[in-house]
């Protein structure tokens, strides 16, 4: 069964403590999680925590395979989009066979990505945008149980940044997977998330239901701007900022 | 009044007139040197500088009573090169560890300061100085403190240039007789190689000078158409790494060798006991240890690449002293060459008693042989 | 299946790769002053007791331990080129550009020059032991430094400059005091030369290669990965600093032992790999056969063509390879403007 909880998560690097005693979860299969906060605040920190790659204090229960995209860096490599996703699913294996399942399951995660018509284009020569989706095929082609998005939609445009938030819940939900995405587009977060953990300075200042934590209080507080939350005439939330304080 | 004045003035100048007035008494001589300038030298010459150490092999001939009387400072190629001929010298005049000398390799400069300094009327700088020297203006610099420089060479161009070099050598430190002696000495000897060989006019054997031996891990380094490669040829001999190597220094793939098929294997090496010690050289060189340099001999023949050749067959491999290559006693070379050629032809030659004459007439240290060998012992 | 097919014409292109070797190999074998021919070649690999003495001297002893030594040294510097511009994440990353040729060169030249042996032993092999202890010592001092926390790649790649130059200056000085038989020599070392070549040394390579590239093999996907960044391979969970660490020390042990053995040959290392790079991609399955292949084949070549410009003499290989990789090189560049880096 997948699930994944944090117990007072504390990271220091060098002197500072950029994360303290952060306990937050646990979370259930198909939910899905957004990570918020203003810069600098131990969002990046925190998924690294969780994935493994940075050491610290507290514990990480995971139950299930976890995959984790990083913030996106230009790349130059004689390697093919399908090659790189290939090798981001061949991780950990000592074998060089690629079988049937393999390229069944880099095809599906192009596919979903409508990333298949590059598939033979190098990744030297892909835009910011494009290569943001090559990220995250790399992390679905590994069929993890648990995803670990940072900044997933940074680099993309109005139509798919939503396409890719519509398809992360889709699999979400129909895979029954946990979702912890690092987001900084508010609206996205209401319109697509379920919880949502709001960090500050390296600690967790609230953490939820999306609609019960994104209050203009928090937002006053955290983001330090003057924000109302209104339904729309769909009846989904939406904040509109009024300006900075 | 100005006639006290002029005769005090005279009185307090006359001394410092009078060695002017002396030196004036003596002709300067002009010599062509080496390469081919006109040299107005000072007489007398008192003190020199030697720009390459190995030029004592002439000195010494010259001022045979205290070569190094007039060594004012030289480089120290002599007793890097030829320690054992240093250490000779040495034990008979031990004075000559107290001039002052510089380093560097044939064709580097000289260390003016140290030139300057020791306050000399002439420097002898060999001929392959000779770019660097221009370039750095030594000569004009020198001639503004009146010292001369002489080009000599007995290396470079050995045919055309000991002989003249010998002469202004004679000339310039007032023993011209000696110097004429030491001529003669040396045409003859190289004139009973060369007559008799214009007049019998044997074929050459084919020859490979195995070049440096145990200074390289690989086979096979030799000498092209100059130094050794010449000496060869001069002595009746078939060198046949000429058409291949392109400069004097070089190396040729084993296979041609073997393909060349050479009748005989000239060594040359030398006691480098410090530059390699794992390495396959035979001690040859003044009193070498014949045991030891036999041993050491008998490697060669099992190289891959005589394999199968008239030498390996017929074991005619033979050591010579490397530095022969750089000394003006190069003749004596060519005469042990010539006999190890033409064995029959040079029956009555004997270079180690030409080398013990040249020692004997002209030469204070003795003669210490062990230069040559050849596998399975005799000359 | 577009990959499959892809997958299908790199195979074929190992296979070339392969097949050019083999006829390189052969070519090299064939040519030389002995004037043999192509039977008689044959006749001495295959049945040495049926041919006269001379000819399976000149085959065995002289030939086939050079061209044998052309294929193993070469692939040794190609496979060691190629994993340090990966982990090191630099398209000039070689053995030269890590300090480890020019360690080598000093070595062989305190020998050489005055007969210092690091470890006292009087063997054949003092020069090349030698030139190996250096040549370590250089890549630890590197691995050394590379441990400690907060240092980035780029500070990898400069320290690598940093010991080329100092130990090039190193060199420089011996060379200055040497005598002119040692500095002839020292020169001929490091210009690199073939003719050192012998079977043991040929087997010392050889072993180094099989024990070397399954380690390398069995890391083909992390390493791929590694030229996606720093960040992108430890979030696929590869213990960056400990992979870089290791390949570190391999490429260290596979670019030492061949330069101790036949001097500092040049170039091989740095364009073996982007020749590999070129024809097939950077999947490591690909690459790191491809590698060795590539720089296999330019060494062999170089081996033949330096036999043939030169008949008779022996031209230091260092110089051949530059002349025969580095048209070939920029051709290929040129050719491929879209190419990364």
């Amino acid at each position: 069964m997948v699930s994944l909880e944090l117990r007072d998560i504390g990271v220091r690097l060098g002197r500072a403590n950029v994360l303290s005693g952060l306990s937050a979860g646990p979370f259930q299969a198909a939910e899905m999680v957004a990570v918020i906060g203003p810069n600098a605040a131990g969002k990046s920190t925190l998924l690294r925590r969780i994935a493994g790659l940075l050491a610290g204090s507290g514990q990480v229960l995971a139950e299930g395979r976890m995959a984790y995209m990083p913030q996106q860096s230009a790349v130059g490599a004689a390697l093919s989009v399908y090659e790189a996703v290939l090798l981001a699913r061949k991780q950990g294996r000592e074998s060089w066979r690629v079988d049937d399942r393999d390229m069944l399951a880099v095809d599906s995660a192009l596919d979903a990505l409508d990333l298949a018509g590059l598939a033979s284009r190098s990744i030297g020569a892909l835009s910011g945008g494009q290569m943001q989706m090559v990220g995250l095929a790399q992390a679905l082609a590994r069929e993890p149980d648990i995803l670990l998005l940072d900044e997933p939609t940074s680099a993309l445009d109005l139509h798919r940044s939503h396409e890719v938030l519509a398809l992360l819940r889709r699999w979400c939900r129909e895979r029954g997977l946990i979702v912890l995405a690092a987001l900084h587009d508010l609206n996205q977060v209401l319109r697509y998330c379920d919880k949502a953990l709001v960090i500050a300075e390296g600690s967790l200042v609230a953490q939820g239901a999306v609609s019960q934590v994104l209050t203009p209080d928090l937002l006053r507080k955290v983001y330090r701007v003057q924000a109302r939350l209104e339904p729309c005439s769909q009846g989904i939330g939406h904040l509109i900022i009024d300006g900075a304080l | 009044m100005i006639r006290i004045l002029a005769r005090l003035w005279l009185a307090v100048m006359l001394p410092w007139l009078q060695p002017t007035l002396a030196a004036g008494a003596a002709e300067p001589i002009t010599v062509t040197d080496a390469a081919g300038r006109q040299v107005e030298v000072q007489q007398p010459v008192e003190r020199v500088i030697l720009g390459e150490g190995r030029q004592l092999y002439i000195l010494a001939a010259l001022d045979r009573e205290n070569p190094f009387a007039r060594i004012a400072g030289w480089r120290n190629d002599l007793k890097e090169a030829d320690p054992e001929t240093w250490h000779a010298y040495l034990e008979k005049f031990p004075g000559a560890a107290a001039i002052p000398s510089f380093s560097g390799l044939e064709q580097s400069l000289i260390d003016i300061e140290t030139a300057v300094a020791q306050k000399p009327q002439l420097v002898f700088l060999n001929l392959e100085t000779k770019r660097a020297t221009e370039e750095a203006r030594y000569v004009e610099t020198l001639a503004a403190l009146g010292i001369a420089t002489v080009y000599v060479d007995f290396r470079h161009d050995p045919e055309r240039n000991t002989e003249a070099t010998i002469r202004n050598m004679g000339r310039l430190l007032g023993r011209e007789e000696r110097a004429e002696a030491l001529i003669a000495f040396r045409a003859e000897e190289i004139q009973r190689v060369t007559d008799r060989l214009a007049a019998a006019k044997p074929a050459p054997p084919r020859v490979f000078i195995d070049r440096a031996a145990g200074f390289y891990e690989d086979c096979c380094h030799s000498f092209g158409s100059g130094n050794f490669g010449a000496l060869v040829e001069q002595a009746g001999g078939m060198n046949i790494a000429k058409g291949l190597i392109p400069g004097t220094f070089g190396q040729i793939n084993p296979e041609q060798v073997l393909v060349a098929d050479p009748d005989q294997v000239i060594v040359t090496s030398g006691d480098w006991r410090a530059y390699s010690p794992a390495g396959k050289w035979v001690p040859v060189g003044p009193g070498a240890d014949q045991g030891a340099v036999q041993d050491r001999l008998a490697y060669y023949p099992t190289r891959p690449a005589y394999s199968g050749t008239n030498a390996q067959k017929a074991g005619a491999f033979h050591a010579i002293w490397h530095q022969f290559y750089n000394s003006p006693y190069q003749f004596i070379a060519m005469q042990q060459l010539a006999k190890w050629f033409h064995p029959q032809l040079f029956a009555d030659l004997d270079p180690d008693e030409t080398f013990r004459q040249l020692h004997r007439r002209f030469l204070p240290i003795d003669y210490r042989p062990g230069y040559f060998a050849t596998l399975g012992g005799g000359n | 299946m577009a990959y499959r097919r892809v997958t299908r014409r790199r195979l074929f292109i190992l296979a070339g790769l392969a097949l050019a070797l083999v006829f390189s190999m052969a070519l090299d074998v064939s040519v030389g002053p002995a004037g043999l021919t192509l039977p008689e070649v044959v006749r001495a690999i295959v049945m040495p007791a049926s041919v006269p003495d001379q000819m399976a001297v000149v085959l065995w002893q002289i030939r086939m331990p050079v061209a044998a030594m052309a294929v193993v040294v070469g692939a040794a510097l190609s496979v060691a080129g190629a994993q340090m511009q990966t982990i090191l994440n630099n398209p000039l990353a070689s053995p030269f550009t890590l300090g480890i040729s020019a360690a080598a060169s000093f070595g062989a030249a305190l020998v050489l020059a005055f007969g210092v042996a690091i470890v006292p032993v009087a063997l054949d092999y003092v020069v090349p032991l030698n030139a190996f202890i250096m040549a370590m010592l250089a890549s630890l001092l590197i691995h050394g430094l590379t441990m400690r926390r907060g240092v980035s790649v780029q500070t990898v790649v400069l320290l690598g400059i940093a010991l080329v130059f100092s130990f090039n200056a190193a060199l420089a000085l011996v060379q200055y005091l040497a005598s002119a038989e040692a500095l002839a020599a020292v020169i001929f070392w490091t210009m690199g030369s073939l003719g050192k070549a012998s079977w043991p040394k040929v087997a010392l390579v050889c072993a180094l290669l099989v024990l070397i590239l399954p380690i390398f093999a069995r890391r083909a996907w992390a390493l791929t990965a590694m030229r996606l960044g720093d960040d992108r391979a430890a979030s696929f969970g590869i213990n960056v600093a400990r992979l870089r660490l290791e390949t570190l020390l391999l490429v260290s042990l596979l670019a030492a032992i061949p330069v101790a053995f036949v001097g500092t040959i040049g170039f091989v290392g740095l364009v073996g790999p982007h020749i590999a790079r070129l024809l097939i991609g950077e999947d490591q399955r690909f690459f790191l056969p491809a590698s060795a292949l590539s720089g296999a084949l330019l060494l062999s070549a170089s081996s033949v063509a330096g036999k043939m410009l030169l008949p008779g003499a022996i031209l230091p290989i260092g110089i051949v390879t530059s002349l025969v990789g580095i048209p070939f090189f920029f051709s290929l560049i040129l050719s491929n403007a879209k190419r990364p880096w």
